[in-house]
């Protein structure tokens, strides 16, 4: 009986969707909007000489403009060193440009900028700066203030970089290894992960000492604010079962959705007002659909995208319209993950 | 013989070019060694590094070994890194001499509509703030670190020139916007009461120019030729007293144009005959001159240290003891118009109170005139105000 109210409650339809071209051999992942909408960053994950490769493709009506332009970071453009770079997890600011993780041939991860239209990514802070391997880059939403973490004191460590001052700080240090931080939507708190004994809890910061927020069995990861609650991962029920998890306040977690597919590396896919979340599913008999559901779980809205192992959504609202980025293997045969881009603005009436 | 120079000129050719063909062999492999450091260096975010390879690279070209593209680019990526987006533009413009790449292309044109050319300067004695500070810093690391390197530049005393973000900026206690379409910025602070100045075609060296101190003035025998039978003013000398005003226009870097005028004169004192006595047919006579004097020229300036030179001629009427032709003394009166040539070195040595760009020194003046009878040499020191930039 509540299966059956629970089936009807999540609308379903079918869903053309758009391919982004994408030249080269590799899977697509971790697709990321522009606030805009008018941008779409991915990875592609080589097959070839290993190694990750940012793209950015610019976005009309749902339809890639154009073929996406490749981030190379810099020392990554000769030909002795294109292979073997790591160029990954893009966070875009609110004016349009864009912050990732790379290096260059097994080099040091640092930070990298790059505006839609610029030239070659840019370092965003020097050495000087702050030291070791860089990675996780967050925007607060003034996008005036970056966090990120740094292994240069051995384990991960969360810094924040003030763009005012041209300064960093850390704000989170432990004997522990941090990571995956989120603002908050005041850009008040920090949410983040930290391993321990073999898990990850989660924790926030706003100054001072950190604060418990989530704990359990397995791991509660990669978390995503929602107003005052907090949406993250978690595989409390065994390596390899992931369920969505709502944190609606200290101490407190409620499941979301059970079964779903963990993104290569980003966080829960959470709507521009941040009320839905988009999510894959591991079952294969729900391997076509991304589902869209309400964060406090009272809808959810599935998109069939006639793809298989549908998964790595992003959405995004511009323009009175919603969009939603996904990766997916074509439904018969072998190829590549491709990134696909979807309307979805009727689904989630 | 001939023959067998002939059958052994192909070998000879062979060892004399081997030297030569080994040499490019060893540049063109330093080469590939200092690309392959670049891309280690890079790898490793070690910039500093990629830039100090790029430029043994260069060394390179004289031997005809150029650096690709590749090299160029990474070059210019190691300059942003560096700041020096001026090196950057540069580097992708030799970049694309060799290919144009659209990587370098939008790079050159995002440069080209994101910066603007500055020039900013103060002069070394200039005891106010001297920060350069943006309003808002902004948030691309190219921008910041072009900033970086121009507050880096200034705080270690040496000027900027350079490209700058569009923005607005605060250098001492000036305030000046960098944007699209507007003329290359200049901004200069002087040393003037820490007060700044704020020109938009570079620094000059333009304003007045006074100077007054004691002189030693003397008035040579008339000549032989001039005698011809007039009574002959004897030659006198002694302390006077020279000042004049004028004005200094900057020509060139380091030239500028002068002209002075003013007094020049000596002090009347008791004349005596060649004996040392006071002639007793005419009793006490007294020599002195009072003459307005004209000065032009050019002057050499660096720093504290100003060196005027040109013509000059003085004006006015001088009495002194003087011979008839029967060869009795007798006291002689006249005008004196002379021409010659003056010299000038001024050190300033504090800014003149209540003036801009202006210094207050000593100068060491001196000239020689003559109006074809007599010699009219003289030297002075002098209490000197001049133009500074």
């Amino acid at each position: 009986m509540i299966l059956a109210l629970c089936l009807a409650a999540v609308w379903s339809g079918v869903a053309s969707a758009a391919e982004v071209p994408i030249s080269g051999q590799g899977h697509a992942y971790n697709p990321a909007w522009s606030a805009d909408g008018q941008w779409l960053a991915f990875e592609l994950n080589r097959f070839e000489g290993g190694g990750v490769d940012l793209f950015a493709v610019k976005i009309q009506n749902g339809n890639a403009v154009g073929s996406p332009t490749q981030l190379v970071v810099p020392g990554g453009s000769s030909q002795f060193s294109a292979g073997g770079s790591f160029v990954a997890n893009p966070t875009w600011l609110p004016t349009g440009q864009l912050i990732f993780e790379g290096s260059a041939s097994g080099g040091t991860n640092r930070l990298f900028f790059w505006k839609p239209g610029g030239s070659s990514p840019g370092q965003l802070l020097t050495l000087q700066q702050v030291a070791g391997d860089l990675s996780w880059p967050a925007v607060a939403g003034d996008g005036k203030r970056v966090a990120f973490v740094s292994d240069a004191t051995g384990q991960g460590d969360i810094y924040v970089w003030n763009q005012a001052t041209n300064t960093v700080q850390l704000a989170v240090g432990s004997p522990y290894s941090e990571g995956a931080p989120k603002w908050s939507t005041d850009g008040g708190t920090l949410a983040y992960s930290r391993q321990n004994q073999g898990g990850e809890d989660l924790f926030s910061w706003t100054s001072g000492n950190p604060v418990p927020r989530v704990g359990g069995n397995g791991d509660q990861s990669r978390p995503a604010w929602s107003g005052a609650a907090v949406v993250f991962f978690s595989n409390e029920r065994g390596d390899d079962k992931w369920d969505l998890a709502v944190s609606d306040s200290v101490g407190q977690k409620r499941t979301l959705a059970k079964e779903v597919r963990l993104p290569l590396r980003s966080a829960p896919a959470l709507s521009t007002d941040r009320s839905w979340v988009a999510y894959g599913f591991s079952d294969p008999k729900l391997a076509t659909k991304i589902r869209i559901t309400k964060v406090d779980g009272s809808k959810s809205v599935d998109i069939e995208t006639n793809l298989n192992a549908a998964a790595e959504p992003a959405l995004v609202t511009a323009g009175g319209r919603t969009y939603l980025a996904f990766t997916a293997l074509p439904l018969k045969g072998s190829d590549w993950r491709q990134l696909h881009v979807v309307d979805v603005t009727d689904k989630l009436q | 013989m001939s023959s067998l120079l002939l059958r052994l000129s192909p070998a000879i050719m062979l060892v004399c070019a081997l030297p030569a063909a080994a040499a490019d062999q060893a540049a063109q492999a330093e080469k590939v060694r200092l690309q392959e450091e670049m891309r280690r260096l890079a790898s490793k975010n070690t910039w500093r590094g990629v830039d100090a390879a790029y430029v043994k690279m260069l060394a390179l070209e004289k031997q005809g070994v150029m650096p690709d593209y590749d090299d160029h680019f990474m070059a210019a990526e190691a300059a942003r890194e560096l700041g020096r987006i001026t090196d950057v533009y540069d580097r992708l413009l030799r970049a694309r001499a060799i290919k144009k790449v659209d990587a370098s292309e939008s790079w050159l044109t995002e440069i080209e509509g994101a910066y603007g050319r500055v020039e900013l300067s103060r002069d070394p004695r200039f005891a106010g703030e001297t920060a350069l500070t943006p309003s808002e810093m902004p948030f691309d690391p190219a921008h910041r670190n072009a900033i970086g390197a121009a507050q880096l530049s200034l705080t270690s005393g040496t000027d900027y020139k350079g490209l700058l973000p569009f923005g607005t900026y605060t250098f001492g206690d000036r305030t000046f916007e960098v944007k699209q379409g507007a003329p290359s910025v200049s901004i200069y602070l002087s040393s003037s009461g820490g007060s700044a100045g704020n020109r938009t075609a570079g620094k000059r060296r333009d304003g007045l120019r006074v100077s007054l101190g004691p002189q030693f003035a003397a008035v040579g025998s008339t000549s032989d030729s001039a005698l011809s039978g007039n009574v002959s003013p004897g030659k006198f000398s002694g302390a006077g007293l020279r000042g004049g005003v004028g004005f200094e226009v900057q020509a060139t870097k380091s030239i500028g144009l002068m002209a002075e005028a003013g007094y020049h004169g000596m002090l009347p004192r008791v004349d005596k005959d060649d004996d040392g006595a006071i002639p007793a047919q005419i009793g006490e006579t007294k020599g002195k001159l009072n003459a307005f004097y004209l000065w032009g020229g050019a002057t050499w300036f660096h720093d504290s240290l100003a060196v005027s030179a040109g013509p000059s001629w003085f004006v006015g009427g001088a009495s002194a003891l003087g011979t008839a032709p029967d060869g009795t003394p007798t006291a002689v009166d006249g005008s004196v118009k002379a021409g010659g040539a003056t010299l000038g070195v001024f050190y300033g040595l504090f800014d003149t109170p209540g003036m801009s760009r202006s210094r207050s020194g000593v100068s060491l003046i001196g000239g020689a005139h003559t109006d074809l009878a007599r010699s009219y040499p003289w030297v002075q020191l002098a209490f000197t105000v001049s133009p500074s930039i």
